[in-house]
């Protein structure tokens, strides 16, 4: 498992990433007669703000584009575009 | 004093109990309140409304046959007909329970209320519709918390399913081995190094499996917190994984030993519509509210005793292509028919904590009627199960049932006995009447296919 994962670069990186997120973030009290697992909420806590700056992104970019599309061919009104899509 | 149901002590919330078949939930007084936030909250009735949740009432003192501590609630739920457990569902039917629990999630989610849990063992199966059946596993949402019950979902779902999905491996006989599911970390270490290329895995399986060994290394050095999830973000992840999970399919070579058996078979037309007969009329007389249909196959017969008056029919089978046609005609059709994976030779124990958590199937499986076709030769001659044995094996699963003997003259057993000594000499039909009539008494007989096969139609004695 260790060893096959080495060709992949960034690995050191990634689990930099997912525990300075899971130390670095808030901290709740147990909520559950599970164990949880320390890589499972490691997991969550990262997928979570990957999936938050993609819909910043997602966001932002439907912005710009309404921009760009009222500007050249004024087909949407940046105004109009929903920020929760 | 009453005993919860062996399976029902890992949650301290509350308890279930079985009473003169009546199905009680007691709620301890610290779990009250949350419960009734829960049940305050709009998804809970239409959840019930819709089937997803099983049906809940609120219990007075006085019609509670339980004497209830101070403070504690007690809810009473519908008696489920047939209790399964996911080492014994096809891929098909863990894929649809792993999906119910996925959308009953993101739909409490709207209303503040959040899984506590993530086990398979919360879903049961009506026919082949999944409703999920532990009320103490919806709790209030707090702002911020992850999902408790993720690593457990990935354990009990998503690495069994992954297991079938990307290595055509049907994970019943590991899952039936370790209850609580497969890990991540054993997951890993058997899939190609090209699956760490998909992003679901890549995170769900590999980074998980790689991060808890750093975190068992680790061990001694920290005390791990629990992080903070935006509600956004949390959501997000349970949409991920139910797209992610809806895309799998059982991966097979495409070879299935009794998948095609309906066109594979040697019977001629004549003597199929015989068999059919025999068997509707026998259905037909008996009239039972559960039949069991032991080796199923893709559910002919089944469709047969299910027009011919069975209430509903539990399938049994070993082979898991079979099972997967099987599962999915009976959602198409909307049978109320449960095809579930069994190794007649080796049925499903008690097992668990004490050897009691979880029934074995002979203990669940309590039907009216059995339909045994073309299932003797394979425990007898295929598995080495002495006929003495398997005869009243097969008799002591319903008070009514059809058997089939097959001789050995047929094509079937020719095959079997190709490439082996033949050391059965008592299989023959005058041995086989002779234990059937010792545990069962004959109430019909027919002979099917140049009498290569024969029909038995018996009442097993007291």
């Amino acid at each position: 498992m260790k060893r096959g994962l080495r060709f992949l670069t960034p690995r050191k990186m990634y689990i930099q990433l997912v525990v300075l997120t899971y130390f670095v973030v808030g901290a709740n009290s147990a909520y559950a007669y599970v164990d949880p697992g320390t890589a499972g909420m490691a997991i969550q806590a990262l997928l979570a703000t990957l999936a938050a700056g993609a819909a910043t992104i997602a966001v932002f970019w439907q912005q710009v584009r309404a921009k760009f599309d009222n500007l050249f061919g004024g087909k949407a009104d940046a105004s109009q575009v929903d920020p929760g899509e | 004093m009453n005993n919860p149901v062996a399976g029902s002590f890992r949650d301290p919330a509350g308890h279930v109990y079985d009473i003169d078949g009546r199905i009680i939930r007691t709620i301890a007084p610290e779990a009250v309140e949350d419960f009734r936030q829960v049940m305050a909250a709009p998804c809970f009735q239409s959840l019930i409304d819709d089937g997803w949740l099983i049906d809940s009432n609120i219990l007075s003192a006085e019609d509670c046959p339980l004497d209830l501590p101070d403070k504690t609630m007690a809810i009473e739920h519908s008696r489920i007909p047939f209790i399964s457990y996911p080492y014994e569902w096809s891929f098909a039917a863990l894929k649809s329970a792993a999906l119910l629990h996925l959308d009953l999630h993101i739909r409490c989610m709207d209303d503040n209320i959040t899984l506590c849990d993530g086990s398979a063992y919360n879903i049961q199966f009506i026919g082949p519709r999944p409703v999920f059946i532990d009320l103490l596993s919806l709790r209030p949402y707090r702002e911020g918390e992850p999902w408790a019950g993720y690593r457990q979902f990935c354990e009990q779902f998503i690495n069994p399913l992954l297991l079938g999905a990307k290595l055509g491996i049907a994970p019943n006989a590991w899952y039936r081995g370790a209850l609580e599911g497969i890990t991540a970390g054993d997951l890993a270490s058997m899939l190609k190094w090209q699956h760490r290329l998909s992003w679901n895995m890549f995170w769900h399986v590999f980074m998980q499996a790689s991060l808890q060994n750093k975190a068992t290394a680790q061990s001694g050095n920290s005390v791990p917190k629990i992080p903070h999830v935006a509600r956004a973000g949390k959501i997000a992840i349970l949409k991920q994984l139910r797209k992610w999970i809806a895309s799998l399919s059982l991966k097979s070579s495409g070879i299935s030993t009794w998948g095609d058996y309906a066109h594979s078979h040697s019977y001629d037309s004549d003597a199929e519509s015989q068999k059919r007969d025999f068997v509707a009329a026998a259905v037909k007389d008996v009239t039972p509210a559960t039949l069991l249909d032991l080796g199923c196959n893709v559910g002919d017969y089944t469709v047969l005793a299910l027009e011919s008056g069975a209430g509903r029919v539990l399938g049994a089978d070993a082979d898991h292509l079979a099972l997967e046609r099987a599962f999915s005609r009976a959602q198409a059709e909307d049978l109320d028919f449960l095809p579930l994976y069994l190794d007649g030779a080796n049925p499903t124990p008690s097992q668990g904590w004490n050897g009691v958590e979880r029934d074995s199937f002979t203990t669940r499986a309590k039907s009216d009627m059995s339909l045994s076709l073309a299932v003797l030769h394979h425990l007898v001659i295929g598995r080495n199960i002495p006929l003495d044995q398997a005869v009243p094996w097969i008799v002591s699963l319903a008070p009514n049932g059809v058997m089939e003997f097959v001789t050995k003259d047929d094509p079937m057993i020719t095959r079997m006995l190709a490439l082996r000594e033949d050391i059965f000499p008592d299989y023959t039909q005058a041995r086989f009447e002779e234990i059937l009539s010792e545990h069962a008494t004959i109430t019909a007989s027919q002979v099917v296919l140049g009498g290569n096969r024969v029909l038995y139609r018996f009442t097993a004695r007291a």
